[in-house]
Parts: C-alpha cells; sequence; structure tokens
C-alpha cells in the first residue's frame, strides 16, 4: 500500500509504527539510528514523534518513517490513531521489566485492530543488561502470532539492524534482500558477543593460517 | 494559523479545516505541519467537550481519517465517563453506532472500503457493551445474531464484533474493568453462546463466501479456548472444521482453531473424540503434504502463508503431542499414525529457520524429559541402572511398571534415534569470546551471558543428554558414524564438523567413565586422523581448533591424564603467538576453561617432573604472553591466578604470586619513582595507559585469587590511592577550566578510566575476598580522605558513580562492621549527590540508581545508624527516599519503593516506632496513593500494595503504643489507630477522587481493611479501585446526587442543542409541525 503524497523521496518509503511499554527504549533504539548517540537519560515520549530512516540495499535505497510512539499512557495522544496507515510495525518490550513483556499483547491487539495483517516484528531490548527478568525461552508469544523476534541491545548496537531487514524483506517480498551499506552507528558501548555463525566461522577462518605443529600426532596418543 | 480556530469548541466545529489538520498530520505535512496538527487534534481530544461534536463531525466528513479521529474522542467518553452521562444520550449514542455500522456493512461496497471507520465502530460497540451488557442491554446477543441473518456482509461484521467481545472479556480484561464485572460478563458470555455457537456452525455449513467464513474461523478461534466443551466435542463443530482443513483459504485459520482444540486438556473424556480429530488430520495432512515432502526445502521457497502454515503445522503437533500423546499409543493403528507425526515434526525440525525450530525444539525437549524420566524413577534396578550406564540392560529382569516403561522406550526408540541425528545436525555454538570496547574507548573482553544462542545450546544439550542417557550406544555410534562421513569427506564440511564437535562436548559427564575415556579416544583418533588426511593449513586448523574444544569440555578425561593435559595447555601458548585475533581469544579462553577444571594439577608436582607447572609457567611467563593483547594478558593472568588459588600452601601461594605479579609491580615502580621526582610524568598519555593496564592486570588476578590477592593490593593499596587522588584533581579542574566539553575530551576520559579502575579493583578484591572484617577495616579507612573526600570536593561531573556502588558494596559485605564509618559515608556523598539528582527526573542517571543502592544497603544493613540521625538528618533521608519513588524511570523508582519497605518495617521493629510514623504515616500513604493513581508509575504497582499493606498492617500490630495523629492539632480524639487511618484514608481519597462516591470510597477502604491479611484479595481490591478511580460513577442512578443530576444532565442538552445536528432529528421532541 503506497500513502498518498507521502512519497517525499524518490525511492520507496514505508510507515513504520513502533509501540511498547513506557521505558522500553524505543526512542533510544530510534535515535541510535539517527544520530549514533546512545542516551542514558530517560525522558518520555509524549504524543508521537516521526523519524525517516534511510536504508541501502542490495535493490536500492529504502526509507522506513518511523513512528516513535508514546509509550506511557498519560502521554498516549492520539493512540491507536497513530496506526493509521502503517505499513509494518515493531513491538518492543524490556527483558528487565517482566511487566513491559506482559503487556505486548495489548500493543499487537490495538496494532492488529488498526493495520491487518502487516508485518509486525517483536522486540526484546536491554539484552546486555545482567540481571534479565524476561528468559528468552520464555518468550512465546509471537509464536502463534507469526511474528518475527529479536533480542536487541540498543546500548551496545546488538542486532540492531534485524528488525529493518526482516521487514524490508516482508515489503519488498524478496528474502534475498539485504543491505549492502551499514549506516554509521557510534562504536558500540557494551559490545555483546556477535552471536551469529558466520563471525564464529570467520574467527575459525582466521584460524586456519595457524601452522600446525609436526608432533601434532604424538600428542594425542 | 487556520487550524487554531478549531480549539474554540462553542461553536460547531468547522469539519473542513478538521480534514485539513488531520490530512496534514498523517499524509500532506512537513515535519512542523505535522507536529503542530498532533498537538492541536491532541488539545482536541482531551478537551472534554470535544465529543459533543463527535456526531456532527461524522456526519460531515468524507475522510476516514478524521472520522476515525472523532471516534478516539468518543471513545475515552465511553470508557470513562460512560455512567455519568444521562440515560437519553447513552441511549442515543447506542443507537447511532449501532445504525452506522448496520448501514454500513450491509453494503458490501462502503464495508470493504471504510473497513478501518467500521473496525472503529466495532470497537465503540463493544465499549458499549461492556458497560450496558448484560442489565441494561439483555437482548445483546440476541440482536447481533438476529442482525447476522439479515446479509452476509452484515454476518461477516458481527464475526468480527464477537471476536473483539470474546477477547475484550476473556483475554484483556484484567485491570480494565473490576472482578466482579469481569465476572459477569464472562457468565453472560457463557450462557448465551449457543447462539453464537449455532450461528457459526450455521455460516459454516450454509455459505459459499470466502471473507464470510474467515471471519467466521476466525471469530470462532478466540472463542475456542474456554467456551464449555460439549459445544466442541458433542457437536458437528470438529468436523466442520477438519473439512474446511484442506482448503488452502481457509488452511492457516482452521489449523489455530485445531491447535486450540489440542491444547484443551480437562481429563480423559473426549479421549475417543480426539483420537478421532487427529487420524483424520493426519489423513488430510498426507494429501496436502505428502510424507515424501523435503519439507526444509518447500518452507525456504514457500509463501508467507505457505510457511506460516508449516510454523502453524509445528504448533498443532507440539500442542497435541504435549497434552494428548498418551492416547495414540493405544493400539498399533493408531500408534502408526503417532509414528508418521513425529516423523513430520523431525521433519519440519530441519527447516532452517530459528523461530520455527525454537517450537519444536521445547518440545522435543519436554518429550525426551518425560521418557527419561519415567525410566529413571521407575522402581526397577536393572532398569535405572542400565540408564545410569552403570551396567548393561538384562532383557529378563524387567517387568510390571518396568516393563511398560520398557515398552514405551521401545515405542520412541526410532524416532528418538532421529532425534539424535537432529541435535547432532543443528548443534548450537556453545559459548562466545568477544572483544569489546567499552565505554572508555579501551579494548576489552565481554562475554554476553544469555543470549538466544546460548539458551538454545542449553536447551539442546540437556535435550542430548537425556537422549545420550535413553541409549548410550546408539548415541555413540551415531556421532562415530558422522565422524567416519567427515573422514570420508561425505559430509566434509566445517560447520557439520563444527556441530557434531560442540554435540560431542556437550554431552560430556553423562557416560560412565571408563565408557567416556574409550569414546573420548576414538573421537581424538578419528579427529586426529582426519587433521593428517584434510588438505589445506584452513581445514586442519578447523580440526585442530576442533580438538581443542571438544579436550576442554572433558576435565575427567584431563584430569586423569597429566601428560595429555599438559601438551594441550602447551599447544595454547603456541597458540598465543599467533597474531590473528581469533586465534589468541580463542587459546586464552581455552586456557582459562581448562584452568579453571584442573587447576590442582597445576600446582602438584607430576610424576617425573622436578617443579609444579605452575612454576615452570611463571619462569617463562615474559615470553608467553609478549605477541598477547592487553586484554589477552588480562585473561592470562586470571588463569594463572585460579593457579595459584588452587596452592594450600601460604608460603609457596606468595611465591607464585609475587613471581606472577612481578612484571607490572617492577613498571609500576618505576612510575611512581619516577612521579616521585616530577607529578608531571604521570600526565603523559603513555603513562596514563600504562597505569590503567597495570591496574586491569590486578584486577584480572584479584577476581580469580579473592582474599589470597591481599598481599599484593597491600603493596600498591596507598600509591594507587595517590594516583586516583591526583587523577581526580586533574579531572575536576580540567572541568571547571575547560567547561562541560571537557568531561568528554579523550585526555579526561582516560584519566576517568584509570579511576574507574582502581575503583573496579578495590570492589573485586573487597567483594571476592573472604569475609574477614580486618580487611574491610584495614583497607576503608584510608579511602575515606582518597575517595571519599574527593568526591565531596570535586566539581558534580568530575564525580564517579562507582564510588556509590563501591560503598554499597562494602556495606553490603561487611554488614554491621562498617557501622561507624557510616556517618563518615554519609556526610561525604549525601549532601552533594542530592544536589546533582534533585534538580530533575534525569541528570546523572547512573548516580540516582547507585546513590539509592547504597542507601539501601545502609538501611539494610547499618540501620542502627539511620537511628542517630538527627531528625532533620532523617527527614532528609525520608524525602530522598520518596523523590525516588516518585521517578518513572523504573530502576530507580523500585530501589526506592524496597527500601521505603525495608525502613518501615525496620522502624516498625525499633523503639522510635511511634515516632517516626507519627512523622512519616500520613505522608508516605499520602504519596504511594498518589503514584498508585498515576499510570506513569504503573510498574511499581505490587511494591505500592506491599507498602500500603504494611500500612494497614501496622495500627493492629501492637507495635504502635500510642496515637498516630498529633492531639495538639487534631481536635477529633479518634478510638484509636485504627480508626484514625480508616477516616484519614476516606478523607484523602474522596477529596482526591471527587468522581468517586463517598460511598464507593467508604467501601473501598473498609475493604482494604477486611483483606489487610491476604495478600491476593489486598491486591484486587486495590486494581478495583484503580478502575473505578478512573471512571465517573453512575451518579445519576443513585438518589443522592438526583438532583444534580438532572441539571447536569440539562445543561449538557441545552449546550448539545445549541450546537446544530448534535441531536439526531428524531431526538428532538420540539413543537414544530410538519407544515
Amino acid at each position: 500500500m503506497a500513502l498518498p503524497n507521502q512519497q517525499t523521496v524518490d525511492y520507496p518509503s514505508f510507515k513504520l509504527v513502533i509501540v511498547g511499554d513506557g521505558g522500553t527504549g524505543k526512542t533510544t533504539f530510534v535515535k541510535r539510528h539517527l544520530t549514533g548517540e546512545f542516551e542514558k537519560k530517560y525522558e518520555p515520549t509524549i504524543g508521537v514523534e516521526v523519524h525517516p530512516l534511510d536504508f541501502f540495499t542490495n535493490c536500492g535505497k529504502i526509507r522506513f518513517y518511523c513512528w516513535d510512539t508514546a509509550g506511557q499512557e498519560k502521554f498516549g495522544g492520539l493512540r491507536d490513531g497513530y496506526y493509521i496507515h502503517g505499513q509494518c510495525a515493531i513491538i518492543m518490550f524490556d527483558v528487565t521489566a517482566r511487566l513491559t513483556y506482559k503487556n505486548v499483547p495489548t500493543w499487537h491487539r490495538d496494532l492488529c485492530r488498526v493495520c491487518e495483517n502487516i508485518p509486525i516484528v517483536l522486540c526484546g531490548n536491554k539484552v546486555d543488561v545482567k540481571n534479565r527478568q524476561v528468559k528468552a525461552k520464555q518468550v512465546t508469544f509471537h509464536r502463534k502470532k507469526n511474528l518475527q523476534y529479536y533480542e536487541i541491545s540498543a546500548k551496545s548496537n546488538y542486532n540492531f539492524e534485524k528488525p529493518f531487514l526482516y521487514l524490508a524483506r516482508k515489503l519488498a517480498g524478496d528474502q534475498n534482500l539485504h543491505f549492502v551499506e551499514t549506516p554509521a552507528l557510534a562504536p558500540p558501548e557494551v559490545h555483546i558477543d556477535i552471536a551469529d555463525q558466520q563471525k564464529n566461522e570467520a574467527e575459525l577462518l582466521q584460524a586456519a593460517a595457524q601452522p600446525l605443529p609436526d608432533d601434532d600426532d604424538d600428542i594425542f596418543e | 494559523m487556520a487550524a487554531e480556530k478549531l480549539r474554540d469548541l462553542s461553536q460547531p466545529i468547522d469539519v473542513g479545516v478538521l480534514d485539513a489538520t488531520v490530512a496534514a498530520f498523517f499524509v500532506t505535512g512537513s515535519k512542523e505541519e505535522r507536529a503542530a496538527a498532533d498537538q492541536i487534534l491532541r488539545d482536541l481530544q482531551a478537551n472534554p467537550d470535544m465529543w459533543l461534536q463527535v456526531v456532527h463531525i461524522l456526519q460531515n466528513t468524507n475522510s476516514l481519517d478524521t472520522k476515525f479521529f472523532a471516534l478516539q474522542v468518543l471513545e475515552g467518553v465511553i470508557k470513562y465517563r460512560w455512567n455519568a452521562l444521562p440515560v437519553e444520550q447513552r441511549d442515543g449514542m447506542k443507537n447511532y453506532i449501532s445504525e452506522v455500522i448496520v448501514q454500513l456493512s450491509s453494503n458490501e461496497a462502503s464495508f470493504r472500503s471504510e473497513r478501518l471507520y467500521v473496525n472503529k465502530l466495532n470497537v465503540i460497540l463493544v465499549q458499549i457493551v461492556k458497560h450496558d451488557w448484560p442489565a441494561k442491554w439483555t437482548s445483546f446477543i440476541p440482536d447481533l445474531v438476529a442482525a447476522a441473518k439479515t446479509s452476509e456482509t452484515i454476518c461477516e461484521n458481527c464475526m468480527a464484533i464477537l471476536k473483539l467481545l470474546s477477547e475484550e472479556v476473556f483475554d484483556f480484561s484484567r485491570g480494565e474493568m473490576t472482578q466482579q464485572k469481569i465476572k459477569e460478563l464472562k457468565q453472560s458470555l457463557n450462557s448465551e453462546f449457543k447462539l453464537i455457537h449455532e450461528l457459526c456452525l450455521y455460516v459454516l455449513s450454509a455459505s459459499q463466501r470466502q471473507d464470510l467464513i474467515r471471519a467466521t474461523l476466525s471469530a470462532l478461534h478466540a472463542y475456542l479456548s474456554w467456551i464449555p466443551l460439549g459445544y466442541i466435542f458433542e457437536s458437528t463443530l470438529l468436523e466442520t472444521l477438519l473439512k474446511f482443513f484442506p482448503v488452502p483459504a481457509y488452511r492457516n485459520l482452521t489449523i489455530q482453531c485445531l491447535t486450540e482444540v489440542a491444547a484443551l486438556n480437562f481429563g480423559d473424556f473426549y479421549n475417543v473424540q480426539y483420537v478421532k480429530m487427529y487420524t483424520i488430520f493426519i489423513g488430510q495432512l498426507r494429501i496436502i503434504l505428502p510424507p515424501s515432502t523435503k519439507i526444509p526445502e518447500a518452507y525456504s521457497s514457500g509463501s508467507g502463508e505457505e510457511q506460516a502454515f508449516i510454523q502453524n503445522l509445528a504448533l498443532f503437533f507440539t500442542s497435541f503431542f504435549k497434552f494428548h500423546i498418551r492416547v495414540l499409543e493405544s493400539t498399533p493403528e493408531v500408534v502408526s499414525l503417532l509414528l508418521a507425526g513425529l516423523e513430520y515434526l523431525i521433519n519440519i525440525s530441519y527447516v532452517d529457520d530459528t523461530e520455527v525450530f525454537k517450537v519444536c525444539l521445547d518440545y522435543w525437549n519436554s518429550l525426551v524429559l518425560e521418557l527419561f524420566d519415567a525410566h529413571h524413577n521407575s522402581d526397577n534396578p536393572a532398569v535405572s541402572a542400565s540408564l545410569m550406564g552403570l551396567q548393561p540392560f538384562l532383557p529378563g529382569m524387567v517387568d510390571g511398571l518396568g516393563s511398560q516403561v520398557m515398552q514405551r522406550r521401545q515405542l520412541y526408540s526410532h524416532p528418538m534415534s532421529k532425534l539424535r541425528g537432529l541435535m547432532i545436525n543443528r548443534m548450537a555454538k556453545p559459548e562466545e569470546v568477544l572483544i569489546v570496547e567499552d565505554e572508555n574507548g579501551n579494548i576489552v573482553r565481554e562475554t554476553m551471558k544469555d543470549n538466544d544462542v546460548l539458551v538454545q545450546y542449553k536447551i539442546m544439550r540437556e535435550t542430548l543428554i537425556y537422549l545420550s542417557h535413553l541409549d548410550h550406544d546408539d548415541t555413540e555410534k551415531q556421532m562415530l558414524r558422522k565422524l567416519n562421513k567427515q573422514l570420508s569427506g561425505e559430509e566434509w564440511a566445517w560447520n557439520n564438523l563444527n556441530t557434531l564437535c560442540w554435540a560431542i562436548g556437550s554431552i560430556s559427564g553423562s557416560m560412565a567413565e571408563d565408557q567416556e575415556n574409550r569414546f573420548l579416544v576414538m573421537v581424538i583418533r578419528d579427529l586426529l586422523n582426519l587433521c593428517e588426511i584434510t588438505k589445506g593449513k584452513d581445514n586442519k586448523a578447523v580440526i585442530a581448533s576442533n580438538i581443542m574444544y571438544v579436550v576442554g569440555q572433558y576435565p575427567r578425561f584431563l584430569r586423569a591424564h597429566w601428560k595429555f593435559l599438559k601438551t594441550v595447555v602447551n599447544k595454547l601458548f603456541e597458540f598465543m603467538h599467533e597474531t590473528h585475533p581469533g586465534v589468541q581469544d580463542m587459546a586464552c579462553d581455552t586456557f582459562l576453561k581448562i584452568v579453571q577444571k584442573c587447576k590442582r594439577k597445576f600446582v602438584i608436582v607430576q610424576v617425573g617432573e622436578n617443579e609444579p607447572f605452575v612454576s615452570e609457567l611463571l619462569t617463562g611467563l615474559a615470553t608467553t604472553v609478549q605477541d598477547l593483547e592487553p586484554h589477552q594478558i588480562h585473561s592470562f593472568y586470571e588463569s594463572v591466578g585460579n593457579m595459584i588459588q588452587a596452592e594450600s600452601d601460604p608460603q609457596k601461594r606468595d611465591e607464585y604470586l609475587q613471581r606472577l605479579m612481578a612484571l607490572p609491580n617492577q613498571k609500576w615502580a618505576e612510575i611512581i619513582g619516577q612521579a616521585r621526582h616530577s607529578v608531571e610524568f604521570l600526565k603523559d598519555q603513555v603513562v596514563i595507559r600504562t597505569v590503567l593496564n597495570i591496574l586491569q592486570t590486578n584486577t584480572s588476578a584479584a577476581t580469580s585469587l579473592g582474599t589470597y590477592f591481599l598481599s599484593q593490593i597491600s603493596l600498591i593499596f596507598l600509591d594507587m590511592l595517590n594516583v586516583y587522588r591526583m587523577y581526580s584533581e586533574l579531572v575536576s579542574t580540567n572541568i571547571t577550566e575547560g567547561g562541560p566539553y571537557a568531561s568528554k575530551t579523550s585526555f579526561v576520559k582516560l584519566l576517568r578510566s584509570v579511576k574507574r579502575e582502581t575503583l573496579k579493583l578495590i570492589e573485586t578484591f573487597l567483594d571476592k575476598a573472604e569475609d574477614q572484617p580486618h580487611i574491610g577495616k584495614q583497607f576503608v579507612p584510608p579511602m575515606m580522605e582518597s575517595v571519599l573526600g574527593d568526591y565531596a570536593r570535586n566539581v558534580p561531573d568530575a564525580r564517579e558513580s562507582e564510588v556509590l556502588s563501591l560503598f554499597a558494596t562494602i556495606i553490603n559485605k561487611y554488614k554491621a562492621t562498617m557501622l561507624d564509618d557510616v556517618p563518615h559515608i554519609f556526610e561525604a556523598v549525601f549532601q552533594c549527590t542530592l544536589e546533582m539528582i534533585t534538580k530533575n527526573f534525569e541528570d546523572y542517571p547512573e548516580h540516582r540508581l547507585k546513590f539509592f543502592s547504597l542507601l539501601r544497603a545502609i538501611a539494610t544493613f547499618c540501620f542502627p545508624a539511620l537511628i542517630k540521625l538527627s531528625s532533620p538528618q532523617l527527614k532528609l533521608v525520608m524525602d530522598s527516599i520518596i523523590w525516588a519513588f516518585r521517578h518513572t524511570e523504573r530502576n530507580i523508582a523500585e530501589t526506592g519503593l524496597n527500601l521505603l519497605l525495608e525502613m518501615l518495617k525496620n522502624f516498625q521493629q525499633s523503639e522510635f516506632c511511634n515516632q517516626f510514623y507519627r512523622s512519616y504515616f500520613m505522608q508516605i500513604e499520602q504519596e504511594i496513593f498518589a503514584v498508585l493513581t498515576d499510570t506513569f508509575h504503573k510498574p511499581g504497582f505490587k511494591l505500592h500494595v506491599l507498602v500500603l499493606q504494611q500500612l494497614f498492617c501496622l495500627p493492629e500490630s501492637g507495635a504502635l503504643t500510642e496515637p498516630l495523629w498529633d492531639a495538639t492539632t487534631v481536635p477529633y480524639p479518634y478510638p484509636d489507630n485504627v480508626a484514625f487511618v480508616r477516616e484519614y484514608t476516606i478523607k484523602l481519597l474522596s477529596s482526591s477522587f471527587p468522581n468517586m462516591t463517598a460511598a464507593e470510597v467508604t467501601q473501598f477502604v473498609n475493604g482494604l481493611y477486611e483483606s489487610r491479611n491476604d495478600p491476593s484479595g489486598f491486591k484486587n481490591n486495590i486494581r478495583d479501585f484503580l478502575v473505578q478511580s478512573k471512571e465517573f460513577s453512575a451518579q445519576d442512578n443513585k438518589d443522592l446526587y438526583a438532583e444534580e443530576a438532572a441539571a447536569q444532565r440539562e445543561r449538557e442538552r441545552q449546550r448539545m442543542l445549541s450546537i446544530p445536528g448534535l441531536i439526531a432529528p428524531n431526538e428532538i421532541q420540539d413543537e414544530m409541525v410538519d407544515s
């Protein structure tokens, strides 16, 4: 669905709605991309703030208009009104606060009542924090709803692009779409292990250059 | 700006301007225009008179977005003020909404094009129903069902409404309605479900319309989890669902419905039906998805719908098996279907998608555990023994329960064998090594403890261990066979070898020792063999690293084979000279892991050797670490620290420690010596970095040595504090002179790194050292001046929050022995930190949290110190606690509330109970009610309740011996504290919530009293109160307020009449005659 008149840029753009309880890190997540800064202070968003985020893919540039909505009930503003014309969404919770996960179904319900059948990603934020309250294996809500789930950390940039990549692929209908140029991110503060296999394989690859001592075989007798 | 005039609601709103504003917001506006439009729309929404314009807007706009906005305004009124509206207005609204819904949904074209509007209207209608049904709208369900029968699109929309209703009542009612109301709605829906059931079955049997059938299936899906079982199993419902299952358009919806049914678990009564359902299901599935289908391939090339189907299929099988697998074990025919289902699930488990895999894995884990438990807990010793790998299984010895267990094991042996293959094939990466950059720009090692892959590894490891116990021989055979296929080249690939070796490593310890030794020797022989026959350095390195990994997983083996262990470690040392970063990291990491498990082996003199390995190691230390990066050296020091810690002779231990620290200590002495000549020397960036590195090395060694690090830290402690103080003053001067940006320069950041590392080293040592009071006594006094005094003197931006956490750690560790130091700590950090954090709720977030954590440590372990405070000081403490829980930042608020709870309990038990509560009881209660009823503080709900419960239990606890109220200012003599608290609370709430009636408030407070000893009842009372406190009560029904209500009704009516169009023509009883 193309938005009437929203084509302010000459490449595809999509309205992305970001919802979730207050304090789960929605604004920090968006700002991290926008300015590279990691904001430690907590200042609740009022109503909504819209930010364009550009990504470069092998099929060209795309833009997400991120509607960063207020998580605090009091500052909710137009609430589900902000979801109108939403083409994709991110639901955010905080793995260090159980209640924020318990409220995920409510956010999902509100979204689905306005935007039927849009791709949605569930994100568990703050996985860098030591005291997790929501363990990875307790996160099962998304399964029945066919949502994608990622653990992320806005603080350390962990899995930062994954939600956008998933949505871009769904919107483009192209499973092989990939980002070609990493947008400038600030150096991560707490770097989490880049848990993905490729990295480990790459490390093993490097291990390759290691000459094996001649007495190898004797060792293991 | 034209839009500004929208704010004037004394006249009918200009819909054209409103449309333009809405459009500017959603579609056409620039960034600034959108922000301005958002502001106006939010103001309009918040205006209490706005809702009176809604009908006018709805009737005059063509914009769906505007209509949506108008309905949002209405939604607020319905949610919170419905009961306060006069009955005519309520009826008018109800009828209007119903009519618009019927009108739009009776016409296919408008129903589709105005979908967004209709959906919102449905939501509004359900909000009304939640208030009025069943009492004031008894015929709602029959009305709806009757309407549904008039047209297929209306029917489709009725299904949507029914779905909403079920969701609102069953899934999302908590915290939205009172307990009483929820119960009432659930009962009504239950008792009226017959009509809904009939409607659904009728539609499914009669309609050919895809949209309608889909809407019906999706409504049914919402109902299946809670409706009485008879509707499912004693009607044609299941048959009907299964009939729709093969049709592609309904496949996903039907399987979701069937999954809900599969997840129901209420005894054995409907077992026959479950078997029947499963049988038909498998029959149809075999047609849709022939068993020969390569599911992983089909998935990766499938559409979104098809991928969802595979995932839904996994959910169906796992739910069904989880609750009803036993009923499928009854007869051979059914068993074959069960095996077919398991086969499907194993195939799905190979799909390359983490989420699909996790669905399957969770089930496999629970099935394997169930099978293992049955064996494990069996009384038959032969069975348990064979499972524990203690002796071979003797078939003749099994009977009774044991034989049942064996039969079941037999039944699942084939799928379990396939499952072993799956686990080996997809084994997750066990552990990560990382090099990371911290916030000061330094390279450090960081391990991510709880990520997705690690969790997956844990579950897979557990599953594979159970599988191994169920059949050691098959496990061993499959692993060795896989290894052979690596050797033969048939399956040779790095990833295959990796997962295989991770799997082999993961079952360490599950076999009996001799079997394990035999197995491991074979594995290593094969791996070496593989290494020999494989060409290419890359390949060889992968194999070598896997050998390292596997042996690292078997410390029992290593401990038993010293020569082998020594060779492995020496080989790791060789790897430490290979400058590819991955190699060195892996070597350091494996070294640490092996040392932790085998440390004693390194400090004893092994047969045929002259000295313990550690001594040999220390001799060659400089050479071994010469090519390592600083963070790798730190890891190395931690490893060696572990060895030294295992030495029981104190003299030898100290000697080793001296030799270990010789290099950094020598450098340290040099630097300190130079600094004595000229302090300027310490300001050189290279020197600062060296200091930082030395401190980090010390921290690493302290981590593993604990108390035994005492001699080393004593050596450098005082000089270290001097350096700390000097750098701190330097930071302070730089910030004072250089302004706010100075704190961001790399020079200042570097200096702060040293400060933080110093604090970290002290904290690590004090935390890891055994609980010996003299250690605290020795180290705390020197820090009073150089650390605490320095903190107080610094400019705010130069204060390290780690100072606060260090002292929190010290108090948590050394507890009451720190009592005498608390006043000093207080003096140094209290006032100055409060000044930093009380200007707003945002600045210095880390200081905030750590400050309150420190306060909590003091309250928990050094409470007597708080009692000794002067009353203005105590007031400052209490005010700061209240300040803490007023934060919307969750961690700070939670720390504050926990602290408050501890204070309340401690004071209750102290001799100052009367005095304390007389001063603070009312303030605390008021403050807690303020945050409790503020939605910003929702996350604190549980703790708010605990505080209130504490307060409500206090008057009767016997702890108070004097009145809580101040007799000099309160003239009314209350009979006792109970009565006082009751009256006070009623007064407090009545004035804070004028929307609630006096009777409601009194009832709530009485309820609190009655339930004060019942935590869940107490909590539910408060939940109901929160719902009520947001709503305006049905005041027009109360005689007490009849007059006022009538007057207000009239005012409202007059206002509506003054706005043309607001009241529909048929509702106006005017005298104008049709002329």
